[in-house]
């Protein structure tokens, strides 16, 4: 799992800059199938309603396609 | 098992006159007292640290005395969250149809959806399909993709309420959240997906008659973030390492431990500032941030990166129970250079990394201009019963730990790292 020969980066690191969605809204469970209708609307006010966190939330995975199981989200909207 | 708040070893604020290598250094951290932590913070007393909660409070505290362990200047924050959802009672469903009664079991076959309106008491109605042509008095049924629209027109005829159609996990578990969407007028409630197929058969053979409560209200909070600021020498580069320490919070009458998110995370980074606090000689101006009302809309960080001074390095520890293939990382604001040097940790610790959203705490530093990384390593039974210590793995923590150090180390080592990237 944490060999020294695995460690650092797998692919490009500029990508954690813009990381793929892992979750639909902040923090989905990772095997809820819950409607796309339902995931936009909870992003509504997913980090706060703060400018920069608004801004933050629009820009990172409210919203987005569902978690999957192995990359469950964090909860920045709980 | 080792105590959590322990020390073993005479403080040495400045570490020791000469400085073992980062190998060395590594194999220091001490397992045994992670899931001390762990354990510690899951437990009863703590009843699943939610905001403003006595445990949540109480947790801030213990933090706060571990965080004393390792140096005088310690202070907790304390500031005021809005619209917490509460759960206040044990919400319950059932319904009855030619078949009989079934009664349905909260977070196992329904759960609170967070725009719900109070419900303090059961409410017996009809169950109707979305497209009946009258909705008055009469819980609903909506469609899988239907159920912003179909909740507007409830609250408009003036419906019973919504039942809409949601997964579990992959224990069988529907997780608890309590910051979400505005909140609506009819209650809404979630119902697994299979079940909401049952009621849209039944009520498409017969008659169907829902009872169901939603007690859900929002509640103001009193929170506080737990800071400590650890130095070692003088100057040096300003690192801050974070975990948020709240949870949801127990359920009325089940307990919610919250060992993976984030009770590890706070394990790891806990860990790390014990072994640097001890072992780092090379000046770093480090401090350690423990967050509260994360699971509320990560409003710890929003209040603290109000007073953060400028050219801090922030790296942000999320979830440390599962790693999975590789660590999850997300970079924001201008953290080329700390990306670069995370990278070159997870080479010397044998972590792999990846990119990969984390929609937390580090969103707020990052937002406000500072170079902030999240870090990712996995949360199994994800703000369900089932995310208990025992499922938090002795080996993510120890890597998380070591990932910690080792990007720390290497920042005060600043001509043993690679070259800052773009």
């Amino acid at each position: 799992m944490t060999s020294g020969a695995t460690g650092g980066f797998i692919g490009n690191l500029e990508d954690a800059f813009a990381p793929p969605a892992a979750g639909g809204c902040c923090g989905s469970p990772a095997a809820t199938d819950e409607a796309p209708a339902e995931v936009n609307a909870d992003a509504v006010s997913c980090c706060g309603s703060a400018p920069a966190a608004k801004e933050a939330a629009d820009t990172g995975c409210c919203g987005k396609a569902p978690a999957t199981t192995s990359t469950p989200a964090s909860g920045c909207c709980g | 098992m080792t105590s959590p708040p322990t020390r073993s070893e005479p403080p040495s604020p400045r570490g020791p006159a000469v400085e073992p290598d980062l190998s060395a250094v590594l194999q220091r951290v001490d397992v045994q007292r992670m899931r001390a932590t762990v354990a510690e913070l899951a437990a009863d007393r703590f009843q699943g640290r939610r905001v403003g909660t006595p445990g949540g409070q109480a947790a801030g505290t213990w933090l706060a005395d571990r965080l004393r362990e390792l140096g005088p200047d310690v202070r907790l924050e304390p500031f005021h969250v809005k619209d917490v959802r509460e759960l206040y009672r044990t919400p319950v469903l059932r319904w009855i149809d030619g078949h009989g009664t079934h009664d349905c079991e909260h977070r196992r076959d329904f759960v609170e959806h967070l725009a719900s309106a109070d419900l303090p008491d059961p409410r017996s109605a009809p169950l109707a399909n979305a497209t009946a042509t009258d909705l008055h008095g009469r819980w609903v049924l909506a469609p899988a993709d239907e159920w912003v629209q179909t909740t507007q027109r409830a609250e408009l005829e003036g419906a019973a309420g919504v039942l809409m159609a949601r997964g579990t996990d992959a224990d069988g578990w529907m997780p608890k959240m309590i910051a979400g969407p505005p909140r609506r007028s009819v209650p809404v409630i979630a119902v697994r997906t299979d079940l909401h197929q049952q009621l849209a058969d039944a009520v498409e053979s017969g008659e169907v008659t829902v009872t169901a409560s939603m007690p859900l209200r929002a509640v103001s909070a009193e929170a506080a973030n737990v800071h400590a600021h650890l130095p070692i020498g003088e100057g040096g580069p300003r690192v801050l390492l974070t975990a948020h320490y709240d949870g949801v919070g127990d359920d009325p009458e089940r307990r919610l431990p919250g060992a993976a998110d984030n009770a590890s995370g706070v394990a790891a980074v806990l860990e790390a500032a014990f072994i640097l606090n001890k072992c780092l000689t090379a000046p770093v101006d480090l401090a350690v941030s423990f967050l509260d009302a994360e699971e509320a809309g990560a409003w710890g960080s929003a209040h603290h990166v109000t007073d953060l001074p400028t050219g801090i390095q922030v790296i942000n520890l999320d979830g440390a129970a599962q790693l999975y293939q590789a660590a999850a990382v997300e970079a924001g604001g201008p953290a080329h250079h700390l990306l670069a040097v995370l990278d070159q940790a997870g080479r010397r610790t044998g972590v792999p990394l990846r990119a990969g959203a984390m929609a937390s705490d580090n969103r707020r530093y990052a937002a406000a201009g500072h170079a902030a990384i999240g870090i990712g390593m996995g949360m199994p039974g994800y703000q369900t019963p089932a995310e208990t210590p025992d499922r938090v793995e002795s080996d993510t923590l120890t890597a998380a730990a070591r990932l910690l150090i080792a990007a720390v180390w290497l920042l005060a080592h600043p001509t043993a790292t690679v070259p800052a990237v773009g």
